[in-house]
C-alpha cells in the first residue's frame, strides 16, 4: 500500500494530520527520533554578579530551559572544525547585565545572531540596587541528553475501523461516548473517527441491545500524528527533521558495516 | 516563587503566558475560559497556573546571605 499523508489542522504551534500505508514500528521509530534532533539551548552560565533572591544555580536552570531559535548553519560541537574548543560555528552567547528594580525578561539577553523564541518570559525579579551580570554560552544538543534540548512533542494514535450494523433510531448512544463523538443523522448512529480514542464504551453499550452491533478495532496501517512545537522550529519541521534523524543514524550503521567487506 | 520556564510534567514554555494570566484573572475573568484562551490544553500545564503564587518580589527584600 502507498504511503499516504493527509493533513487535519495546523495552527501555528500545533498540527495534526494522517499518515496512511505504514505500521507501528515506522511511526514509533519516527516519535522516538524526536529525542535526537538537535536543538539549541544555553548549556554554561557564568556569574560575575547575582543580587538577587534565586540562587546561581536556580537562575542558570532557568536559563537552560528558555527556548532558542537556531540558525539553519548552526553545527553540534562535537561535529566542529574547531574540534569541540567551542568557536561562533557551533557556540552562540549571550550576556545580561541589569539592574532592577524591575522584572528581567528573556528580551533582556543580548547575543549576536541568536534569537529567544519568546521574548516575554520572566527570568527573575530585581529589587532596588540589586544587580546581575552574567555570561551564557548555548550549543546544539539533542533530547536524549537532557529534555531541554527537545524541539516539540510529538504522538500518534491508530485511525478506528469502525463498523456499525443495524442500531437503527437509538439516540441513547450519543450520551454513552466519553469524547463525544457519535452524531445521530437521519436514525442512523455514526462516529467522529478523529475524536474516537477507541475506548469501547459503546461497543459495551451496544451489547446490551437488540439488532444492533458495533464494531471497533485500531488499524495496523493508519496512524493519526499530533506535533507541537516548543517555539525553536515549526511543528511540521519537527516530523522532518525526526526523519532524517533517523536517516543521519541509520547512515552511521551503515558506513560501519563497510568494515565487514 | 516565580514562575517556571516551562511545565513540571510536559516540557510546554509557559513562561510568557503567566502575565496575561495573571492581569486577566485579576479583571475577575474565569480561569477556566482564560486557560483555554491562552491555548493549555493538558491538566499538567493548568495546574501550574491555578497553583502559582508570585512570591519573589517579597523574599527579594530579605537578604541572601
Ligand atoms: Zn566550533
Ligand atoms: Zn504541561
Amino acid at each position: 500500500m502507498a504511503i499516504k499523508i493527509e493533513k487535519l489542522s495546523k495552527e501555528k504551534e500545533k498540527i495534526s494530520f494522517i499518515v496512511r500505508g505504514i505500521n507501528n514500528s515506522v511511526a514509533n521509530a519516527i516519535r522516538r527520533s524526536v529525542l535526537e534532533i538537535p536543538t539549541l539551548a544555553i548549556d554554561t552560565v557564568e556569574f560575575y554578579k547575582n543580587d538577587s533572591a534565586l540562587y546561581d544555580e536556580i537562575l542558570a536552570h532557568r536559563l537552560g530551559l528558555v527556548p532558542l531559535k537556531a540558525t539553519k548553519t548552526f553545527v553540534q560541537r562535537g561535529k566542529c572544525t574547531c574540534k569541540g574548543k567551542g568557536c561562533l560555528k557551533c557556540t552562540a552567547t549571550f550576556k545580561l547585565n541589569t539592574k532592577g528594580p524591575k522584572t528581567v525578561y528573556t528580551q533582556d539577553l543580548k547575543s549576536k545572531g541568536v534569537e529567544v523564541a519568546y521574548p516575554e518570559m520572566p527570568l527573575i525579579f530585581l529589587n532596588k540596587d540589586q544587580e546581575i551580570q552574567l555570561t551564557a554560552e548555548a550549543t546544539l544538543g539533542i533530547g536524549k541528553e537532557h529534555a531541554k534540548f527537545t524541539p516539540g512533542l510529538l504522538w500518534f494514535n491508530s485511525y478506528p475501523i469502525i463498523e456499525i450494523e443495524g442500531c437503527a433510531g437509538a439516540e441513547d448512544f450519543v450520551k454513552v461516548c466519553p469524547r463525544k463523538a457519535i452524531t445521530i443523522k437521519d436514525k442512523r448512529v455514526s462516529i467522529d473517527p478523529l475524536k474516537c480514542d477507541i475506548c469501547g464504551a459503546c461497543v459495551e453499550y451496544s451489547k446490551n441491545k437488540e439488532k444492533c452491533s458495533i464494531k471497533i478495532t485500531p488499524s495496523e496501517e493508519d496512524f493519526i500524528f499530533y506535533i507541537e512545537s516548543f517555539g525553536q522550529t515549526k511543528p511540521e519541521e519537527i516530523f522532518i527533521d525526526a526523519i532524517k534523524a533517523i536517516d543521519d543514524n541509520l547512515d552511521k550503521i551503515v558506513k560501519d558495516s563497510k568494515k565487514f567487506k | 516563587m516565580i514562575i517556571p520556564i516551562r511545565c513540571f510534567s510536559c516540557g510546554k514554555p509557559i513562561a510568557h503566558l503567566w502575565e496575561k494570566f495573571k492581569a486577566r484573572v485579576e479583571k475577575g475573568e474565569d480561569p477556566k475560559k482564560v486557560l483555554d484562551d491562552l491555548g493549555l490544553e493538558r491538566y499538567c500545564c493548568r495546574a501550574v497556573f491555578l497553583g502559582h503564587v508570585d512570591l519573589l518580589e517579597l523574599t527579594s527584600k530579605f537578604k541572601k546571605f
